[in-house]
């Protein structure tokens, strides 16, 4: 019996070991706010013990970032926070235009690459998000987005290559290309 | 088959996300396809690219 309760409690800390830091960053993203992403971020990890998800065989990360995202849009609903968004509003929201790139720079310090992320719309850096930092395939971010497989696809393939167009002419400001001449 | 660059189906392909059969229709397109193959390899690249710098966020979150 002790040892069945060591085990799991093993676990439980291998899994917020793993998934702490990836789900705050999700929750940050949704609400905006660090400390209700926190609050958030705990909110999970308590239904993760007391539900008996923590028992279940299959991979967490699904399940996880499912319940953190529908915490966090809870907390956007609860306080008419608009820094996300209501499910309503994401197709909406989609439409919008990037933020600027002269905004780049207020974005916090993380690597250049991931600052040209935030300029993407809200879905595609989600998409973007679940896929390269938690390494999940396209059926997973479908379940806990609540869309298709097909349209995760879309949305991939469009951040994608917005992000190549925008490093490169990012780049292409910072490295002038001057060809050399014979003179 | 004539491969269209635009089309997701090509970054599900380089990220590892088709299933048979259409991944070898997929690969049989690109074969002949020069420009199919740079797109893949650069969609590989960026996805690389882009693993390696939340592993270094992690790290320094961690920290």
């Amino acid at each position: 019996m002790r040892s069945e309760k060591t085990e799991a409690g093993q676990k439980f800390e291998e899994i917020l070991q793993r998934f702490e830091i990836p789900l705050l960053q999700y929750a940050v993203r949704i609400t905006g706010d660090r400390e209700r992403a926190r609050d958030v971020v705990q909110e999970t990890f308590v239904k993760f013990q007391r539900n008996g998800a923590i028992n279940r065989q299959d991979e967490p990360a699904t399940w996880l970032f499912t319940v953190c995202r529908n915490a966090a849009l809870n907390v956007c609903r609860k306080e008419k926070r608009i820094t996300y968004l209501d499910e309503e509003l994401i197709e909406a929201r989609e439409s919008e235009q990037p933020m600027p790139f002269d905004q780049l720079e207020q974005k916090e310090a993380t690597g250049f690459l991931l600052r040209i992320v935030a300029t993407l719309p809200p879905r595609q850096q989600e998409v973007i998000q679940l896929k390269f930092q938690n390494d999940l395939s396209y059926q997973q971010i479908a379940k806990i987005m609540k869309t298709t497989a097909n349209n995760v696809g879309v949305l991939l393939h469009t951040a994608l290559k917005t992000l190549r167009q925008r490093y490169g002419q990012i780049a292409g400001d910072f490295i002038p290309f001057k060809p050399r001449t014979t003179e | 088959m004539k491969m269209n660059l635009d089309d997701p189906k090509l970054t599900a392909y380089a990220l590892g996300e088709l299933e048979e059969p259409e991944k070898s229709a997929i690969a049989r397109a690109i074969a002949d396809s020069p420009e199919a193959q740079r797109v893949v390899l650069e969609t590989q690249q960026e996805a690389q690219a882009l693993r390696l710098q939340y592993k270094l966020e992690l790290k320094v979150h961690s920290c």
